[in-house]
């Protein structure tokens, strides 16, 4: 069984995406494998082979702007998310499953305890000089930024640095001078970064909006009145107070905003000269912001939204517009200066369609519930057709395998009836904006394909793999729409796939690749105490 | 889990029995007691406006209720698409809001010092929110045409403050003897924050002040230091703050400074004004 790519991107020439715990480069010219980066393994105690020579970075790269893609996954096995139920390993695979199995079980902890290998990246971005790769590792929190190493035809990512963040990053973006990382976290805080940090950083320099806080009795009996106040007192003294020391950062940071929620996605726009910070929540919220160094400065909201936002897109020619996506049936389409709502445009009927279309057989689980829909993603893409350059969004959703292609009008309306890619598996990323592959394309679009899981389903494993399928498809963008290429990348042969072996690392594997219904908020949560 | 079974019986009794009471009796605050924290953080099963184009207030104050006639107001900024629901219009927006409004003294003691001003209560606990519901629903009752500018409704602040408020829609927030959250892994959880001190700047108009009070040291240094180090605020000279008649009411009328003034214990009180948003960097 192949383990599939759970986010990708673009760095320069190059294609980056990360399968579990490993990072393949390809060469987006002939799709051939360049390298793969592996985390330090904790047994042998060393990292991937280090680089003999620091290789120079050749020039020869290509700087055509690479809008650094980011491809966010939450933590789903912590709060606010419920512990996904995850299939039994001797339910013998192919065999429908009830979705809201009784089954509880921490896939983290027992996949730890099995001794598996859990280090797995949630996000890969890029800076637009495709010199630089950024990935996160969930489970360390870290945020690691890795040379593009090419020389003489060889290419290697090479680690600089790995920085531990206090909570789980949830979405991070590079500034356009590619100086900053902007990392959200799963506790709603949005902290900058320099892309290197710095050697001679002083803690207390840290954050700017943050006072310092030195440690002082909070209160002693004399200030204390009422029971309630008195008890919490107790209770400090019972604790030591160290937690603030244990979370100072140690390297160079700054807390620029922060939602009392989950945050799902961050992105950064530049509108009439001035910058912007866009913030979406589990609470429904999309925070406008203004950028660096005013981002303590909320220039507005769009609401309108009543599950949670998931995604975020502005096409890149059109900044005014924003487009936003998540738990609704619909996708809305927001002149977000103003706050003001331009259309909404329903999904969940055509995934419905699409749904029944496959039928039972393919679609096994949820086919009778009511159809609940979280995008995945959305992204922008331009392509001709018929001589016209249009603006395509293109939009996914968790456990559907389908591309859903809509028309973005000029007006900002998006066509109602997209156009419905069926895929061979659930989609897991996509990457817009590619070099293009050959003459006369236009709109070339690559495409991580889950081919554990069978198509329509997050939990359901497909019965005896081929081994033969494809991860990543590539997609042409010709009058009629998108339509599969037969260039193909040269993926590399599992090498171990001991994860895909037991029910631990089945269960790690969907929760890595399916969280966001996680984030649907449930009747009976939090129960008012 | 409310409390004990045969306490929560008492309460429904109570409360099923209220429709025999005449409507000018006060609500008796023991059969609205409930856990001292609700954890900001959780979902709650919260109902809250999904913008406050959706907000309708006409049942929290019906006295200001623009036209009755006009009932299907849809609101402008989402005209274009439709929001499925009319609300009624006010003839004013609410300007004030007690956060943490507790069992809502400094609400209702506000209300006849600017009996034109629509001042709202947020509190995140039920019962709590319910008494000072009940309480405002007696008052109205024992004194027509007075208190009908004060209202309370559940809310977690924390969370929604901009579903319920317009950029720059209120002139003055309270923050009255918020919970301390002692613990540092708890801090997190304290209504002052820099990161949440953007959102009151975004609904505290410039001019307007956010006023607080504590009887913890450590809770007034904190809301200082951070107040202080957002660049939307500034700390209010004391001649100034003394001079506040909201100053004097909010430390009198509220439930935790009544208890606090009985215990002849320490108020610490400190004003932040908002301040105009500088120029693009
Ligand atoms: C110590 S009481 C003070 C009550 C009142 N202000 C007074 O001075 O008497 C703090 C109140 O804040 C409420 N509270 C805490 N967090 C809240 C939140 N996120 N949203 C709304 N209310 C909250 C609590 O339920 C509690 O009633």
């Amino acid at each position: 069984m192949r383990m599939p790519y759970q986010c990708m991107t673009r760095c320069g020439d190059i294609l980056v995406a990360a399968r579990g715990s490993s990072i393949d480069s390809f060469r987006f010219q002939d799709g051939s494998l360049l390298s793969t980066w592996k985390p330090p393994s904790s047994q042998d105690g060393q990292g991937s082979k280090a680089p003999e020579t620091v290789a120079e970075i050749t020039t020869k790269l290509d700087s055509r702007n690479s809008e650094s893609s980011v491809e966010i996954a939450l933590d789903a096995a912590s709060p606010p998310a419920k512990k996904r139920k995850l299939s039994k390993s001797e339910e013998s695979p192919g065999h429908p499953e009830r979705k809201n199995g009784k089954k509880k079980q921490n896939n983290r902890a027992s996949a730890l305890s099995s001794g598996l290998e859990t280090l797995a990246v949630i996000i890969l971005a890029s800076t637009t000089d495709g010199r630089h790769v950024i990935a996160v590792t969930g489970e360390d929190k870290s945020i690691r930024v890795f040379e593009n190493v090419v020389k003489d035809g060889t290419q290697e990512l090479k680690q600089l640095s790995q920085r531990a963040m206090p909570k789980r990053p949830c979405a991070l973006v590079i500034s356009s001078d590619n100086s900053t990382i902007i990392s959200a976290d799963k506790f709603g805080d949005v902290y900058a970064l320099p892309l290197f940090p710095s050697a001679n950083y002083i803690k207390s320099q840290g954050q700017t909006l943050e006072p310092a806080k030195p440690f002082v009795p909070a209160a002693n009996e004399l200030t204390i009145h009422s029971q309630r106040n008195r008890k919490a007192l107790e209770n400090q003294k019972k604790h030591t107070n160290k937690v603030s020391e244990k979370t100072e950062l140690s390297f160079e940071h700054r807390l620029l905003l922060g939602h009392v929620s989950l945050l799902t996605h961050l992105i950064l726009v530049t509108s009439a000269k001035k910058d912007y910070i866009i913030t979406a929540d589990r609470d429904e919220h999309i925070r406008i912001s203004r950028g660096i160094p005013q981002t303590h400065i909320i220039e507005g909201f769009c609401l309108g939204h009543t599950e949670f936002v998931s995604r975020l897109c502005i096409p890149r020619n059109r900044p005014d517009i924003l487009i936003s996506a998540g738990g609704d049936d619909e996708i809305f389409v927001w002149d977000w200066k103003s706050g003001e709502l331009i259309s909404r445009t329903n999904l969940t009927k055509h995934v419905e369609a699409l749904k029944k279309k496959l039928g039972g057989a393919e679609i096994v689980d949820e086919s009778i519930e009511l159809v609940k829909v979280a995008v995945s993603g959305l992204y922008h893409t331009r392509a001709h057709v018929d001589d016209h350059l249009l603006d395509f969004i293109i939009v996914t959703c968790e456990g559907i395998p389908a591309l859903f292609s809509f028309h973005l009008h000029l007006d900002g309306d998006l066509l109602q009836d997209p156009q419905i890619v069926e895929l061979p598996g659930n989609p897991l990323a996509v990457l817009t904006d590619i070099p293009l592959l050959s003459e006369g394309s236009t709109g070339d679009i690559v495409v991580s394909i889950d081919t554990v899981h069978l198509p329509g389903s997050t939990t359901v494993l497909r019965s005896e793999p081929s081994g033969t399928e494809k991860c990543l498809m590539i997609f042409h963008h010709w009058d009629v729409g998108l339509v599969p290429s037969d260039a193909a990348y040269t993926e590399p042969v599992e090498d171990d796939d001991s994860v895909l072996r037991s029910g631990e690392g089945i269960g790690w594997l969907s929760n890595l690749l399916y969280n966001l219904e996680n984030l649907r908020k449930r009747d009976g949560d939090g129960q008012d105490a | 889990m409310v409390g004990p079974a045969n306490k929560r019986q008492k309460r429904d009794e109570y409360k099923n029995a209220k429709g025999d009471k005449p409507a000018t009796e006060l609500p008796k605050k023991k059969f609205y007691r409930q856990r001292a924290h609700a954890n900001p953080f959780s979902d709650h099963q919260l109902t809250y406006p999904a913008s406050p184009a959706h907000m309708d207030w006409s049942s929290y104050y019906p006295a200001f209720v623009l036209d009755t006639s006009t009932e299907q107001i849809v609101p402008e900024n989402l005209a274009r698409v439709g929001t499925g629901g009319a609300v009624k219009k006010l003839k004013q927006d609410v300007e004030v809001a007690d956060i943490g409004c507790g069992f809502g003294g400094l609400t209702v003691a506000l209300a006849p010092l600017m009996p034109n001003t629509l001042i709202l209560g947020l509190e995140i606990r039920t019962q709590v929110t319910e008494y000072v519901q009940e309480r405002i629903r007696a008052l109205r009752a024992q004194h027509p045409g007075q208190y009908e500018n004060a209202a309370c409704l559940r809310a977690n602040t924390m969370k929604f403050l901009p579903n319920f408020f317009k950029k720059h829609q209120l002139s003055k927030v309270f923050l009255c003897f918020p919970d301390p959250h002692f613990k540092a892994r708890k801090h997190k959880a304290r209504i002052v924050s820099t990161t949440l001190n953007s959102e009151y700047a975004y609904v505290v108009r410039p001019g307007g002040i956010i006023y607080t009070i504590t009887d913890v040291e450590d809770v007034h240094n904190w809301m200082v230091q951070h107040f202080n180090a957002h660049p939307s605020f500034e700390r209010v000279g004391e001649e100034e703050q003394e001079a506040d008649e909201c100053v004097k009411t909010m430390r009198v009328e509220t439930e935790e400074g009544k208890k606090v003034e009985r215990n002849k214990g320490q108020k610490f009180v400190a004003l932040f004004g908002r301040l105009e948003d500088p120029a693009w960097e």
